[in-house]
């Protein structure tokens, strides 16, 4: 009896004294579906956000709506607390899908941008980051693109480019690594107001070197080339090439493949100075458009893959050139000296050495598969 | 104060008790006799005698009218004493059930079983003739018990049919009977039926020990039984598997374990029990193993729905919002969006909403019953959504915890998950997943710390017992099962021996 009134007084002082409850009501919070980032005067931050709700008559079938918020201040955290005090509950960035860098901003250390969202545990990791050519700000001000929020809008354009092996998947969580390690090196999907103003599209990617943007932009074709050397191959990946001269540029003169398999073996040879890293891409490809000519006959699909072979090997080494140029270390050389070569590593100044060592790529095409045509 | 007062009064002899249980010896004067038996029934009206003469000795039958079989009484004792009129009475009477005994409180006693008692001048001795009525309902299917196929044989309330219908499942000498009878007052008759030579020894001397001890005026259901044997009254988990189906009793008896049965109850008390238990149905056995094997585990889940989703869904709302993927959480949000109350509230008011309306729906008659279903279900679930009180995802919420806690083939079982859930509720929405973590962590503590008979409530899996898994968690073909769960200790484990000779002998040829 005398332990079960101790019991009992226990748990009811319990539930009095406890002193911060953090709870947080889902229907009283708003949700952040989408942030922006720029750079105003004054260095000063700019933060605009995307609130996702939706406005149902009681009971009834509800429509979602979003509201654009956007304030000022010198760091992140007080943009947010500048943004809640313009609206109606809580910020939540639970449920972040993605975070838009300024261009100005991606220039300087975006690790200062980015830190709020490592140590506050409600945040959402896998959020995508991408980079905006121009203000970021712009993007999200759209609100709406036709009948689709312009968070969400945003949100299905990475992931399907992404998908398309077009952009790298990076998400806060996974470029964190990349940031402080000087063996490796991140890019990010880049995205612009397309010229009408009226639209969004995918620019291609930023290449970035540490933790600051590297001004160096490749064309989509590039970062899928540069996702497949890297391995990082995801469902598909479309190439699109000419292979022919006819007068008339038509449809004739080119061909659409797939890459369904693509195979990667890096070498690196220590022995020579400058390095010598060769990367060699083993593409087995399915030709998705091919107006000109039928392949089945004998030796066509050898010649067509030659000239393939040729083409991506070609493009391959000019992207390299971009790479170094951008010093950006993508394929983690670095690291895969500091680990298996790490007495190279040691007498290299790899912020230097990067842009001087000899990229070799060798992009090898076999054709194994033409469609049901043929 | 009071327990003073309690003992105070154990120690004197309620004057209402059955009968003195002393033996008390029969008198040689008939007339003595007679006044004995009419003042130990306070003369009652209901004790009847009749005038009989035999070897030229007057002589008395007495009997309780409305207990005994009148034609029974008419044709097979009276008219033979008539039309013989001496002799020697086992002789005479076409009775199978006759005893001897100078004993009357024996015989007073043998009066309230139905049996009739006849005595004559200048003899002390009694004969107690057996001339009891079976009046009761027939076997039928019992209604909480369905099952889709097999036997639809149910228990009812006397426990001679009861112990009729083990017989008939387990033609075994062994099968043992033995009658306890409980209760100052009420006097009833609770049988222990085991197999004696594997059930374990110790178990019936348990069953026995803790039955004998019951010291109360009166047994009126088989809960009164089970609130006294069991270990822990104060778990929320029921430690004896109460059931109505003679086939489920059986397969137990042969499992090892002993039943409990009382007069005026159609059920059975099986003990010791293991928590799963409560989880088998004869239709496992009924299907095939794959199927048996799958509703099995449907029914596992369906603790675990029952338990946890109400607390889930709470923690969600209220603490980690962020684990909902995020195409549901819009339409999670906007249904949440006018409810005035905090989740919990919300939880409880329709998990009340609920039990009310089970236990309205119990006690009417069906046509009734079915009217509060449609004003409960329909007309309250849908008007509360309507008027914003609570959210559309509760009322699936607490709908699906509902339905999943009735999946439990034991009513009782069900009752108690059900209940358990609002500690957990609590939990969740004072400390989100940590809450409902402590409470889980809190249960199977309890689990495996609670005993029924001496044996282990969770096993096999806690102790662990893989092997016992596979009459547990899943069903395998019964040949596989070929040895017998462990927690009841029986003498022998092995009850299958290689019944599927047949199929590697025709592998060889």
């Amino acid at each position: 009896m005398k332990r079960l009134l101790l019991l009992l007084i226990a748990v009811c002082t319990l539930s009095i004294t406890t002193g911060c409850w953090d709870r947080q009501l889902l229907k009283n919070t708003r949700l952040v579906y989408g942030v922006s980032l720029d750079k105003v005067q004054n260095n000063h931050l700019l933060t605009t956000v995307s609130i996702h709700s939706s406005i149902s008559s009681r009971g009834g079938p509800s429509s979602p709506t979003n509201d654009i918020v956007s304030s000022r201040g010198d760091t992140v955290h007080e943009t947010r607390r500048n943004i809640e005090r313009k609206i109606s509950g809580p910020f939540s960035a639970s449920k972040t899908q993605f975070v838009l860098l300024g261009n100005e901003l991606a220039k300087d250390n975006i690790y200062g941008l980015l830190d709020i969202f490592y140590r506050d545990p409600r945040s959402q990791l896998g959020a995508r980051v991408a980079v905006v050519d121009g203000r970021a700000e712009d993007i999200i001000k759209l609100k709406t693109k036709e009948e689709t929020l312009i968070d969400e809008y945003i949100w299905q354009l990475i992931k399907t480019e992404e998908q398309n092996t077009a952009i790298p998947a990076s998400t806060i969580q996974t470029i964190c690594s990349n940031m402080f390690d000087s063996g490796h090196d991140f890019a990010l999907p880049q995205l612009r107001i397309s010229p009408g103003k009226k639209r969004v599209e995918l620019a291609g990617t930023a290449l970035f070197h540490g933790k600051q943007f590297s001004g160096i932009t490749l064309s989509p074709s590039d970062s899928t080339l540069l996702l497949l050397l890297a391995d990082q191959k995801k469902k598909f990946a479309h190439f699109t090439k000419k292979v022919k001269n006819s007068k008339k540029e038509t449809p004739f003169d080119y061909v659409t493949f797939n890459a369904k398999k693509a195979k990667v073996r890096m070498n690196i040879d220590t022995n020579q100075t400058p390095l010598k890293v060769s990367i060699h891409l083993n593409i087995k490809a399915v030709i998705n458009e091919y107006p000109s000519d039928r392949i089945n006959r004998k030796g066509r699909e050898k010649a067509l893959g030659k000239k393939l072979t040729a083409q991506l090997t070609e493009q391959a080494n000019a992207l390299m050139t971009k790479l170094q140029k951008a010093n950006c270390d993508y394929f983690g050389i670095g690291r895969e000296l500091m680990a298996y070569h790490p007495d190279t590593w040691k007498k290299l100044r790899w912020e230097t050495a990067y842009r001087n060592i000899r990229l070799e790529p060798k992009v090898n095409v076999d054709i194994v598969g033409y469609g049901i045509i043929d | 104060m009071r327990r003073r007062f309690l003992r105070t009064q154990k120690r004197t002899k309620p004057p209402y008790e059955a009968f003195p249980r002393e033996y008390i010896k029969a008198s040689i004067s008939l007339e003595e006799n007679k006044t004995h038996i009419e003042n130990a029934f306070h003369h009652s009206q209901d004790v009847m005698h009749r005038e009989l003469t035999w070897n030229g000795k007057k002589g008395l039958l007495f009997f309780l009218d409305i207990l005994v079989d009148k034609d029974k009484v008419q044709d097979d004792i009276i008219r033979p004493i008539l039309s013989a009129g001496e002799g020697k009475l086992e002789e005479i009477v076409h009775i199978a059930g006759i005893q001897k005994t100078s004993d009357i409180s024996k015989a007073i006693t043998g009066l309230l079983k139905g049996q009739c008692i006849f005595l004559t001048e200048h003899d002390d001795t009694l004969y107690l003739l057996e001339a009891f009525n079976a009046l009761g309902r027939s076997i039928e299917e019992p209604a909480n018990e369905k099952i889709i196929r097999g036997s639809h044989e149910g228990f009812v309330e006397s426990l001679s049919t009861n112990l009729y219908l083990l017989r008939k499942r387990i033609k075994n000498p062994n099968l043992t009977v033995k009658y306890i009878t409980l209760g100052k007052t009420s006097n009833t008759r609770v049988a222990v039926v085991y197999l004696h030579g594997l059930t374990n020894p110790q178990l019936i001397e348990e069953v026995e020990k803790r039955l004998q001890s019951i010291s109360a005026d009166s047994i009126q259901t088989p809960g009164y039984i089970e609130d006294y044997i069991e270990d822990n009254s104060f778990s929320p988990f029921p430690q004896a598997l109460n059931t109505e189906r003679p086939d489920k009793t059986a397969a137990n008896i042969i499992e090892g374990r002993a039943a409990i049965i009382m007069e005026g109850n159609p059920s059975a008390l099986i003990v010791p029990v293991t928590f799963f238990s409560f989880y088998q149905s004869p239709d496992d056995f009924n299907d095939r193993w794959h199927i048996g094997s799958f509703f099995r585990a449907v029914r596992i889940l369906s603790f675990f729905i029952t338990i946890v989703l109400p607390a889930f869904y709470i923690a969600v709302v209220t603490f980690h919002h962020e684990v909902i993927p995020l195409d549901l959480i819009f339409n999670v949000k906007s249904s949440l969006q006018h409810v005035p109350f905090p989740p919990i509230l919300e939880a409880m008011i329709m998990q009340v909403m609920l039990e009310l309306l089970r236990e309205a729906a119990i006690r009417l008659p069906t046509p009734i019953a079915q009217t509060i279903g449609i004003v409960g279900g329909l007309v309250i679930g849908n008007a509360v959504v309507q008027a914003s009180l609570i959210s559309n995802t509760m009322i699936i919420i607490v709908a699906v915890t509902a339905i999943s806690s009735f999946v439990v083939p034991s009513a009782e079982m069900s009752t108690a998950i059900r209940l358990l859930g609002f500690p957990l509720m609590i939990g969740a929405a004072t400390l989100g997943f940590f809450g409902i973590m402590f409470g889980i962590i809190l249960i199977l503590i309890h689990l495996c710390k609670l005993e029924s008979f001496g044996t282990p409530y969770f096993a096999p899996f806690a102790p662990l017992r893989i092997k016992d898994w596979k009459d547990a968690f899943i069903r395998l073909p019964v040949w596989i099962q070929n040895e017998r769960p462990l927690d009841a200790k029986p003498q022998y484990l092995k009850r299958e021996w290689f019944s599927r000779g047949w199929k590697r002998n025709g592998n060889k040829k």
